[in-house]
């Protein structure tokens, strides 16, 4: 991975993403390949080309200066992506702001510069700043640094990890300048965890433990999570697997995401497809009684899970 | 206009007069409806005129005359029609014309002696012309709507000359004879509205009738945390709710309920009063002077008008003989715009009245006719001869003078009548005329008025104690007839001795307020620091308590006191005309009330009573008073801004928060008042800052549409709209006179300062009128320094003088600065005469430049240095012209960003603008940025907190729409909304209102009114009731930007 990340997005004003608050830095590029991620314009490491057909007014602004002709009423998806040299030319002139560059460098200072403007906020409430990404341990270097810079500026810190990262690095270079930790995890079983994220979770569970032991001591807060999806990870015996590996862990306060299915349409301002072929299930809202099962299957575990 | 009195109505006609298309709550009637239903019936039926002739203009102008001459036969052939031309002081007389600007249109109604002739030509002498911008909008306005024919006016198609409160009169005639017509449109009207809000409100949750009870069913506990809480232990008072005052809830109940009776006992009173006496001279010949004049009438009224207690309040004396909800309807200002309403203001669709029979005969045959010519806007125009000033006020597209309404946005030094009782207050005007040998007669004048007002004030106070004991002698209820017989005690001794106890201070306050309005006009004005006036008597009562029983029960009838003062103070209404409703929709008349803040040494001010008001704030969800609280972090706790945000939570929009120190710098910057003084400072009118009982603020004495001047600088001084040259020649785009972005902002600043010229000219004329005809002698008492000088209020006695202005647009101004400088100078992508051509045409045929704009320009409250310090720039260059303007009483002017309803009403008259915005859409509310700007709501606060204090001292109003997020507990919720505000304040915020409602509630609450109906919203400084509001408005708060507490 190479040193300089690229910033998705700066989210000034999030009371989602860990106490008070915050702000939250969003990094493009995800060791894991989820089929649910909710934020799929974060997967690739690289810039894209992002088309919002509900903001484009057809103008053809774009048409006429793409150069490989890569953008056309008569293709499917109004972009073809094949063509596409990611000159974003287009994105410069279009009028709307329906074309639109994901995924821009920003130095440690641009960021800093631009979330500590907040500060008083995140002091009044007991916030911060957030990274979260995609996946912000890609650039072990480049996030130490922005998080020593914002210790520097008296900000409260937090990661949000899917937990795949090399821990000797991370404990070298991040942890130092980390208050808490958000952990992502899925799947217990490692085939599953393959099947549906793309890599196995064996890493993952291993930083977990260690990283658990460290918080036992009270070194860091860390805070596992679990995304609910459909079918997928809200099973009964996907609950139980999740309930003794905490029990066992003793861990005694979780944290659970309820599935979102706006990602769906971020999907079509990617140009990609949707990997669940439109399944009805995935595109649900969690409802007040789905909650309380899961609520109460975990409290049988003595664990206290939260949604947030 | 009477055959015996003709001098006051002879108007140069010449010019434009009195009003119309001018606003406020309150203006014109239903103006010209009713005669061209008429005049659409007659010509359908074919009553005139060969089917040739109607198809041509001669058709029309026959059509009108056959019309016209149908109704004068009318009343000409019928002794019971007829009998309606005669007052109780003569033949009502009056000359109406009606004629088109291109002239194709001319008619006179000739109304003289009890006979009405039409004539083909306006006499030099008509009292009011109805004047048509093309002889086509005549027959436009037949086809619309009783709404549509309001717009016509508002937007200039229709304007009027002359007096328009004869009009009313005409309507009033006119009533009696198509009334079922007009009946009818109104309910397709409505029938219309309610369909089209089903439809908007398709498929929204219906959630939000339950949210009330929800967010008190967890109410948080306080703890004893503030210096100056003496005797709460718990401050928050979390045990009690509404429930727990079934007096406080019954009489909610009926005020939530109730339509507000039109009343006519104050007119009645103040015309018999002036017939017997003379206005304008006295019966002797001889000339009034202006202070004795108002003080001898004062005390006829309060001798005479009827002590009212309310079935079971505590607190005796109403506003009018309607103790539950009416109107006053002073005839020198805004009464007399509901004559044409008379006999159909009980059908509106809008905040309608209900009147007898009795109300209507002598509102019309004795009241109105004194008085048409003899109001503020009148006497403006005939004493300074119509000036432009006047002129551009009557065409509401560029301001509104305050003054022609009331100069009630003070705060009366109330606490002195406490303090020391009317007799004190006697006693010192009686040492100040003994030891001042040299008073001149004004101001021996001035003294003795006062004396005179409050002779009268106790004369009420009497006649209420003699009421209290006739219901208790008649009083079954041995409680109740123990309640009125302590009543009568109590009013035995206030307010003409010093007050002693919580209940004697706010009677004598109650009674004060009532004198007030009385005096004056009942807008207003503000009770200020009620929890620093009352805390003292609070504390001398609880001390008498022994026990923590006793003292329980105590505090118990302490809130039900406070409940009680709320509940008066909620049960008067301005008068307003139907047009009104288009206007400041649902606008109370604004009490304002303040809690918190700092002492005049600057420590803390929170006590007992700042909670005590904050719980009966809650439990009343009322639109009146008006409440806020003053928030200085580092001196006031944490907990007391934490329970402000808990009640703003609960009501959902009230009270509004004020960041004590800027609010304190703004007012002292360059002033050389004492800053003990400034220290107890109290919001006025919306939210402005006015020190009690020692500044004469005159608050919103102008209200400013600053796009006004901005459109005449891309017009080279014509307003478009108007279509009116009257700016200087600043500059051409057409012609490339702005060759670089300066240029133009020095366009805009020429056309600003002409128009604020004209502002302060008319509002330091508008000073004159009310020094002769409202000089106010009671409420002069009430200001420190107007006594020693012998000048009352109006003649710049008090120790402080200032007039306010508020600014309505600033937010729209920035954006379309910046969209020129970005688009045009900076990054060249059009050119300037282009982006003319585009906002001309409304953007049709400009979608990508129009996108463009709305997705490259970056807007005030995005965060954006640039946007920002142009922000600045423009306060900075509005205040700094007023600061430097003297007026009429000695002051500086002020200059704040609030916009009541303005931003809805002048958004209507202004054309698309360089913003984005479309033709007619409202502007942001306040200084609000628009939702465009950003979607972080932390940019908004930042950069609203930004802004230049001292250019801004008339304070601001900056609405947030939050919605709590379903994840939250009541807790959670009150603590975000803390952390924003607290923040907010201390990097400088001065003033921040909340409207804690979600989209889908608004709009279930449009479809079914019935299920809310009393949702309470801020609208940009004041508070009403959504489902009251109009439907414009409605839609404005909608298209708010939506928060999530997410």
């Amino acid at each position: 991975m190479s040193a300089q990340p690229l910033i998705l997005d700066i989210k000034g004003n999030s009371l989602d993403d860990g106490p008070g608050i915050r702000s939250v830095v969003f990094f493009k590029g995800c060791p894991l390949n989820c089929r649910w991620c909710q934020n799929p314009e974060s997967k690739s490491p690289k810039a894209e080309l992002l088309w919002d057909a509900g903001k484009c007014t057809r103008c053809g602004t774009c048409i006429d200066l793409c150069h490989p002709a890569a953008i056309a009423d008569s293709n499917t998806a109004f972009i073809d992506r094949e063509k596409c040299t990611l000159c974003f030319a287009c994105v410069d002139e279009c009028p709307t702001g329906a074309l639109a560059r994901a995924g821009r460098p920003m130095s440690v200072d641009e960021i800093v510069r631009q979330v500590v403007r907040y500060r008083d906020f995140f002091e009044s409430s007991g916030g911060g700043v957030t990274l979260s990404g995609g996946e912000p341990t890609l650039w072990m270097e480049f996030i130490g640094e922005l998080l020593r810079a914002l210790k520097k500026e008296g900000i409260h810190t937090l990661l949000e990890t899917c937990g795949q990262f090399s821990l000797d690095r991370f404990s070298a270079l991040v942890l130092p300048w980390l208050d808490e930790i958000y952990f992502d995890i899925k799947l217990i079983d490692p085939l599953e965890h393959e099947r549906h994220c793309g890599i196995s979770n064996r890493v993952i569970i291993d930083n977990f433990v260690a990283l658990n032991t460290l918080a036992s001591g009270g070194r860091i807060t860390l805070l596992p999570r679990t995304p609910l999806i459909p079918g997928i990870t809200d099973g009964e015996e996907r609950i139980r697997a999740l309930g003794e590996f905490y029990r066992e862990q003793r861990v005694t306060r979780i944290g659970l995401l309820a599935n979102n299915p706006i990602w769906l349409d971020k999907l079509k301002k990617l140009g990609r497809d949707d990997p669940f072929g439109g399944a009805d299930k995935i595109r649900g809202f969690y409802d007040g009684e789905g909650k309380k099962r899961i609520l109460e299957r975990f409290r049988e575990y003595g664990i206290t899970a939260v949604f947030g | 206009m009477y055959t015996t009195r003709t001098e006051i109505t002879r108007s140069p006609i010449r010019d434009y007069l009195a009003l119309i298309g001018s606003m406020s709550k309150f203006v014109i009637g239903t103006a010209m409806y009713t005669p061209f239903t008429l005049l659409k019936r007659s010509s359908r039926t074919g009553t005139n005129g060969s089917p040739a002739n109607t198809r041509g203009h001669l058709g029309r102008q026959l059509t009108l005359r056959g019309a016209l001459g149908f109704i004068a036969n009318r009343f000409n052939a019928s002794p019971r029609l007829r009998d309606q031309l005669m007052g109780t002081q003569g033949w009502i007389n009056a000359i109406i014309g009606l004629r088109s600007d291109d002239g194709l249109v001319e008619q006179a109604i000739i109304i003289r002696d009890g006979r009405i002739t039409i004539a083909d030509r306006i006499p030099e002498n008509a009292n009011v012309i109805v004047i048509f911008r093309e002889e086509e909008d005549v027959l436009k306005q037949l086809q619309s709507s009783p709404e549509e024919g309001y717009k016509m006016i508002l937007r200039g198609r229709i304007r009027v000359e002359g007096n328009m409160m004869y009009m009313g009169f005409w309507d009033y005639l006119n009533n009696l004879i198509v009334g079922g017509s007009q009946k009818k449109a109104v309910l397709k009207q409505i029938e219309q509205h309610r369909k089209a809000n089903q439809t908007l409100a398709c498929g929204c949750s219906a959630n939000g009738r339950q949210e009330r009870r929800q967010r008190t069913s967890n109410l948080l506990r306080g703890e004893k945390v503030d210096p100056g809480v003496k005797h709460l232990a718990d401050p928050y008072l979390s045990t009690y709710t509404l429930g727990s005052f079934p007096r406080l809830e019954r009489m909610r109940a009926e005020r939530i309920n109730a339509t507000p009776e039109i009343t006519a006992e104050y007119g009645k009173l103040v015309t018999d009063f002036f017939v017997e006496n003379g206005y304008e001279t006295k019966r002797d010949g001889s000339l009034w002077d202006p202070n004795i004049r108002t003080a001898t009438c004062l005390k006829y009224i309060m001798e005479n008008r009827k002590p009212l207690i309310r079935t079971g309040d505590l607190l005796a004396g109403t506003y009018t003989p309607n103790p539950v909800f009416g109107t006053v309807g002073h005839p020198n200002s805004l009464g007399t715009f509901l004559w044409g309403e008379l006999n159909t203001c009980r059908h509106r669709e809008l905040e309608p009245f209900t009147i007898t029979p009795e109300t209507a005969e002598i509102l019309h045959k004795h009241v109105f006719p004194f008085w048409v010519d003899r109001n503020i806007t009148r006497w403006w125009n005939v004493e300074f001869d119509t000036p432009l000033t006047a002129r551009i006020h009557d065409r509401f597209f560029a301001v509104f003078f305050w003054k022609t309404t009331s100069n009630m946005e003070n705060s009366p030094g109330f606490e002195r009548v406490l303090k020391k009782g009317l007799a004190g207050l006697r006693a010192e005007i009686d040492r100040e005329l003994r030891e001042d040998a040299n008073a001149d007669e004004e101001k021996r004048n001035t003294l003795a008025a006062m004396k005179i007002a409050m002779d009268g004030v106790s004369a009420y106070a009497r006649n209420l104690a003699q009421r209290a004991r006739d219901e208790a002698a008649a009083e079954t209820d041995a409680a109740r007839a123990q309640e009125l017989e302590a009543m009568a005690g109590i009013l035995d001794r206030v307010p003409d001795q010093p007050a002693r106890t919580l209940h004697e201070a706010i009677q004598a306050l109650w009674i004060m307020h009532i004198s007030v309005g009385m005096e004056n006009i009942d807008d207003g004005p503000s009770l200020g620091r009620l929890d620093q006036i009352l805390q003292p008597y609070f504390e001398a009562d609880i001390a008498q308590c022994s026990g923590d029983s006793a003292k329980e029960t105590y505090i118990r009838n302490a809130i039900e006191l406070l409940g009680s003062l709320f509940l008066r103070i909620n049960s008067h209404w301005p008068q307003t005309p139907d047009i009104g409703t288009l206007l400041n929709s649902g606008s109370p008349l604004n009490t304002t009330i303040v809690v918190g803040g700092v002492t005049e040494d600057g420590g803390d001010a929170v006590n007992d009573l700042s909670y005590l008001i904050l719980k009966v704030t809650e439990m009343l969800v009322l639109n009146d008073p008006n409440m806020h609280a003053r928030y200085q972090p580092g001196v006031n706790s944490r907990a007391f801004l934490r329970r402000v945000c808990e009640v703003d939570y609960i009501t959902g929009a009230t009270p509004c928060i004020h960041g004590d120190e800027t609010v304190i710098s703004a007012v002292s910057a360059g002033k050389d008042w004492r800053i003990e003084d400034i220290r107890g400072w109290t919001p006025t009118g919306c939210v402005e800052p006015s020190l009690p009982g020692k500044s004469v603020s005159a608050t919103s004495s102008l209200e400013v549409n600053l796009v006004a001047p901005f459109e005449m600088a891309l017009n080279n001084g014509t307003h478009p709209l108007m279509q009116w040259d009257l700016g200087p020649k600043t500059g051409s785009i057409e012609n490339g006179d702005f060759s670089n972005f300066e240029d133009f902002q020095n366009a805009f600043t020429k056309q600003c300062e002409f128009l604020f010229e004209q502002t302060v000219i008319g509002n330091n004329q508008l000073g004159a009128v009310h020094q002769h005809h409202l000089p106010a002698p009671l409420m002069s008492s009430l200001f420190d320094g107007c006594i020693e000088k012998g000048r009352g209020y109006t003649r710049g006695g008090a120790t402080y003088n200032s007039s306010g202005v508020s600014l309505t647009g600033l937010t729209d101004v920035v954006d379309s600065l910046m969209a020129i400088k970005k688009l045009v100078y900076d990054e060249k992508r059009v050119t300037f005469p282009e982006l003319k051509k585009a906002m001309d045409s409304n953007f049709v045929g400009y979608e990508k430049l129009h996108a463009m704009i709305k997705s490259r320009v970056p807007r005030f409250g995005s965060g954006n240095q640039e946007a920002l310090d142009m922000a600045n720039w423009v306060t900075g260059m509005v205040n700094g012209y007023y600061r430097n303007q003297k007026n009429y009483r000695g002051g500086a002017y002020t200059t704040g960003w609030w916009s009541m309803n303005y931003h809805t009403a002048y958004g209507r008259v202004a054309g698309a603008s360089a913003s984005g915005r479309l033709d007619g859409e409202p502007f942001t509310p306040g200084l609000t940025p628009h939702p465009a700007a950003s979607t972080n709501m932390l940019d908004n606060l930042l950069d609203v907190a930004q802004l230049d204090p001292k250019t801004i001292d008339n304070n601001i109003a900056f609405n947030v729409r939050i919605v709590p997020s379903s994840k939250d507990t009541h807790e959670q919720t009150v603590e975000r909304m803390t952390n924003y505000v607290e923040t907010f304040i201390k990097k400088g915020g001065m003033q921040v209102q909340f409207n804690v409602v979600d989209t889908d509630t608004l709009k279930d609450a449009m479809a079914h009114p019935e299920a809310y109906p009393d949702l309470l919203v801020r609208v940009s400084g004041y508070c009403g009731y959504f489902t009251k509001l109009h439907r414009d408005l409605q839609l404005e708060i909608i298209r708010r930007c939506e928060y999530g507490l997410d």
